[in-house]
Order: structure tokens, then sequence, then C-alpha cells
């Protein structure tokens, strides 16, 4: 069962302006609802609806990698993904699925995009032949310059 | 006084170096403090470090300009920074 992220707190238009003060302040720690004919509005801290879109995108895009893996479909929401090998795409998997769990803990959610970029420039320079043969070519002592 | 050592991997990268430099040189100047200083540190450059994964975790790669790369490793016990590779990404 879904937990509502709304409290009890249901003011009308005119309750609002009266008491604007006390509703705005209640309204930064939790939800309050504003009726406004037949729709129910709400005021919540914009942090918190940043924070429950990213969770859902976040999710989704969980969801849906592990269900390309399961079908075998190459493309999937990142099409980067083909570059990589079937151990690294678990490994990429694990751990955005493990960082994507950290965050809907601790609320910050830079670390799930790090995964992401490193994840994403990985597949990229192994999809460059020019960089992976350099990236490959084992470095000679002999042929070393040191910058000044 | 730097922490890291550069060395170019071989002539070609230095040659890439160099023209980089030429055409964005505080850029490169801005990338040659933040190798000598904290190779690794990607919160003194936000957005702009990546540390690759897989096959390829050996290397970080630094983001010159959207389209323009550097790729390299860092030896921490000799404190020397090898550059592999320097130029586009696609």
């Amino acid at each position: 069962m879904v937990t509502t992220p709304f409290s009890d707190e249901i003011v009308n238009p005119s309750e609002l302006r009266k008491r604007q003060a006390h509703w705005l302040g209640m309204a930064a720690s939790a939800p309050i609802t504003v009726t406004y004919g037949d729709f129910k509005l709400a005021i919540m801290n914009r942090d918190k609806i940043a924070h429950l879109y990213k969770e859902v995108h976040y999710l989704e895009l969980g969801i849906k990698l592990c269900m390309s893996v399961r079908s075998e479909n190459a493309e999937g929401p990142l099409p980067w993904m083909k570059h990589l090998n079937d151990e690294e795409k678990l490994e990429f998997i694990t751990e955005l699925v493990e960082g994507i769990d950290e965050a809907t803990k601790t609320n910050s959610w830079n670390e799930v995009d790090i995964i992401l970029e490193d994840w994403k420039a990985t597949a990229e320079t192994l999809a460059n032949p020019k960089v992976m043969s350099a990236l490959t070519t084992r470095r000679s002592k002999s042929e070393f310059v040191p910058m000044k | 006084m730097p922490q890291y050592r550069i060395i170019c991997k071989n002539h070609n990268v230095e040659k890439c170096w160099r023209s980089y430099e030429e055409q964005m040189p505080d850029k490169m100047a801005e990338i040659k403090t933040f190798l000598e200083e904290n190779p690794t540190d990607r919160s003194k450059a936000p957005g702009k470090v990546k540390k690759l994964k897989g096959r390829l975790k050996r290397f970080l790669q630094y983001d010159i300009t959207d389209s323009d790369r550097m790729w390299y490793e860092v030896d921490p016990n000799e404190k020397v920074v090898y550059v592999e590779y320097i130029g586009p990404h696609q």
C-alpha cells in the first residue's frame, strides 16, 4: 500500500487568506490541501516535489533497464549500454540500483547522476576505436614526454 | 609546488596538448593545475571529470569542451598522471 505524502490539513481559500503565515509555515514541512471548487490543490515544499520527481524518474529508469535486460532488448532506455559487455551491464545495473536505493533514503540524487555519467562516458569511450586503441596500447618509458 | 608530475604517453599526445593549448590557453592551464594538484578529486572540477568503469576502470576522463576529451591514468604511489589520449570523443 502506497502512503500519501499529504497530511489531513485541508483548508479553503478564505481560511488560507486569513492565516497565511500559519498555513504556509506548515506547508514548508508537510503539504497542505487547498480546496478550490471541485479541485483539491496542494501547497508543498519545492524541494520535496523535486525529490519526488527524481525518485519517479530514476525508479522508472531502473525498472525499464531491468525489463530491457530481461527481454534482451538491445536498445532499452539507455542506447549507449549496447557498448558494454554482459559483465559490465550487470555491474552498471547493480551499481545503479544500489545508488537509487541509497538516494531514496538520503534524498540526495547526486551520486545517481554521477553513476550514470561515469558509465555513459565509459560506453562512449568503448565505442571510440581511436581512443580504445590508445588506451589499450601499453605505455613505453622510452616514449614518455614529461610536461613542463 | 605540484603534487603530481604530468607525463604524456608519447609525442603525439604532447603535440595534441600543445595544439589545444594554442587554441584555449586558459582552459588548458586550468586543466594542468587540476592534474598537478588533485587529478582524482572531481569536486575540484564539477561535472568535468568522469571515472571510467568496467574494463576501463583504471582511466579517468576530463571533458575539455562539449566535444573534446582527455583520458588519463593516475599512479598514486609514484604521483604521476599519464595522459593517454586527447581528442574529440566521437
